[in-house]
């Protein structure tokens, strides 16, 4: 069997015939990590970004944040709309201070707070993740890792949290607490697919 | 219809102990990068620091958070840094390494300053977490990892991999 590459090349001297389907491309190997969807803030500041209708075929999410803020103020997340008390979390945070690092917690709360942001030009980042989403049988632990330094002030912190909901996660909010997030925020998620 | 992403872009491995490595031309075309290291000294304890875009001028700053041999856990801050320098003592001569993810965020956009979140770990000395600060708009087209103190030893490994958001 003969796999023809048609090209421009080809065309003006000849075709090459190649032994492999392939016809000397570099073999596709499919990633398990999958971008589903970005929320790009543009034109106007929000004070919300919403991902609704998840797709459920994923073992787990990443979310990766770049946010810019208006205010300077703890950025939070609810799942699938839940405003009432049915999350907790345990926070380790460097605010830079040269002394120890601080921890919290707090429960019954109607969000977790994954960041603070300080600043209108120094970005906020954030990476989040969420395992077994779609579990109906379990309750749901959150990963996060962020930090803003803002040259001056700022922290970084590595947190967990919880809701405590056995449904699966079909939606997510963030919400700047008393200000906006601010025209060039990213806010992307990603798919893990398990084996 | 998701996009398949995170992408192995390029890889180092030391077969001779320097105090620098670079990567240079790094494409546009993702939204984040990460950078995976696993790394040690080549005869004595290093550090490890990053610039980006051979820009050597006071713009870097970066808030730490380490828990090291002593039971406190320490947090501290480096403002107006001429680079992101994680710690300066966190990987021995010998036979152990010190591992280093470092995510550099949105770092393509050419609006807003850059951040880079950075996780380490040593076995028996150190682990910790960084947020820093690149104040530029420029987007990075370039990463020097530098050691401080000693070199980066033979089997020292660079990995760069690239993440694209639909």
């Amino acid at each position: 069997m003969g796999v023809y590459k048609l090209s421009a090349n080809s065309v003006k001297n000849g075709r090459t015939v190649y032994g492999s389907m392939l016809a000397g491309n570099a073999t596709f190997i499919p990633t398990s990590f999958e971008s589903i969807a970005t929320v790009n803030v543009t034109g106007s500041a929000t004070s919300t970004v919403e991902f609704t209708s998840i797709d459920s075929t994923y073992s787990s999410l990443q979310l990766r944040i770049y946010s810019l803020s208006s205010t300077a103020n703890w950025n939070k997340l609810q799942f699938n709309s839940d405003t009432n008390s049915n999350y907790t979390y345990h926070q380790l945070e460097g605010n830079g201070s040269g002394g120890n690092a601080v921890a919290a917690s707090a429960t019954s709360q109607t969000s977790i707070q994954y960041a603070y942001s300080y600043s209108t030009t120094n970005p906020l980042a954030a990476i989040i993740d969420i395992l077994d989403y779609t579990n109906t049988n379990k309750y749901k632990t959150v990963r996060i890792f962020s930090g803003n330094d803002n040259n001056g002030n700022g922290n970084v912190q590595y947190s967990s949290g919880l809701w405590l909901s056995t449904n699966a996660i079909t939606s997510i909010k963030f919400i700047n607490t008393s200000g906006s997030f601010n025209v060039n925020s990213k806010f992307a998620l990603y798919g893990i697919k398990g084996a | 219809m998701p996009l398949l992403t995170y992408d192995a872009i390029a890889t180092t491995t030391l077969a001779a102990a320097t105090s620098s490595v670079t990567f240079s031309s790094v494409p546009s075309n993702y939204t984040d990068l990460v950078v995976v290291c696993n790394i040690k000294g080549n005869s004595a304890n290093i550090g490890c620091t990053l610039q980006l875009n051979g820009d050597t001028t006071t713009v870097y700053s970066v808030t730490q958070c380490n828990a090291n041999q002593s039971p406190s856990i320490t947090s501290n801050r480096y403002t107006a840094q001429s680079n992101i320098t994680l710690t300066s003592n966190y990987t021995s001569g010998t036979n152990e390494w010190t591992s280093v993810v470092w995510n550099i965020m949105n770092y393509a956009n050419t609006t807003t300053n850059k951040n880079v979140l950075a996780r380490y770990a040593r076995s028996t000395y150190e682990s910790g977490f960084s947020a820093g600060l690149w104040r530029s708009t420029s987007a990075i087209n370039q990463l020097v990892f530098n050691s401080i103190a000693n070199s980066f030893a033979i089997g020292s490994i660079f990995t760069i991999y690239g993440i694209r958001a639909a």
